[in-house]
């Protein structure tokens, strides 16, 4: 016995992503959550190799806004995400946002 | 950072979230998307209130550097004994930051939560330092 149906993958990608949402809610939190880490760990880590300092605050916002932009498509087609979902992210980008431009010293910027 | 830097910080943070808010709304017009922004009146709201802080901020800013412009001052004379001049900005262009973090607040930990006293505290410590850079343009340094 299967743990889930198995989604129509004959239906198109969208579709595929709709029925894997419909029995897996949590599925396209967990993908934003990996586009968001994805991007700002990968970020940090590779700034402060090269550099020796990684500035956050502007990864931050680097992040947010790929996670916004992915949100956005989602948005398109119904059953993948709900307007919760979608202004938690906005917040999240207003509030890299906010940290960004609080987070600078005289003349950086 | 000074005051420039700080007025700066907070009217950024304000047309910041004008055009995310603004871009998103577009988007799923635009796109005939299935989950509208625009459905969520809150966001509607806060976007008209920023606009109409930042276009206070600016009838602000002319008047007073109209005013600082035409006035004159004599031998002697006690310069900026109100400061009036350098508190255009403090308070509209906190107000828009207040109003973004709230926003935010209230989407991410929902309205009446244990949690709305940092809110109150994030307030209260932009407007604290709002009112310390007023005193420290027209006094000198606090430190």
């Amino acid at each position: 016995m299967s743990i889930y149906n198995q989604p129509n993958l004959t239906s198109g990608i969208d579709g595929t992503f709709v029925e894997i949402a419909a029995t897996v809610p949590s599925f396209i939190i967990g993908l934003l959550v990996f586009v968001f880490g994805f991007v700002f760990i990968t970020g940090t880590a590779t700034q402060k190799a090269k550099t020796g300092h990684a500035d956050m605050p502007m990864w931050a916002v680097m992040a947010s806004i790929s996670t916004l932009i992915v949100t956005l498509l989602l948005s398109i087609k119904s059953g993948l995400i709900n307007i919760e979902t979608l202004a938690i992210v906005i917040s999240i980008t207003v509030f890299s946002g906010l940290w960004l431009f609080l987070s600078k010293g005289r003349g950086e910027l | 950072m000074g005051q420039i830097k700080f007025i700066s910080s907070m009217i950024m943070i304000g047309l910041f979230s004008i055009a995310i808010v603004v871009f998103a709304i577009q988007f799923g017009v635009d796109n005939e998307s299935a989950v509208l922004l625009g459905d969520d009146p809150e966001y509607a709201k806060v976007q008209n209130n920023l606009v109409g802080d930042i276009q206070t901020f600016r009838d602000d800013s002319n008047s007073s550097i109209t005013t600082a412009m035409t006035s004159t001052q004599e031998a002697g004379d006690q310069s900026a004994s109100s400061g009036g001049q350098f508190k255009v900005g403090v308070g509209t262009a906190i107000s828009v930051t207040t109003t973004v973090i709230t926003l935010g607040f209230n989407k991410i930990f929902g309205i009446d939560t244990g949690f709305g006293i940092f809110l109150t505290a994030i307030t209260s410590l932009l407007v604290w330092i709002g009112g310390l850079y007023i005193w420290k343009t027209i006094r000198g340094n606090p430190d």
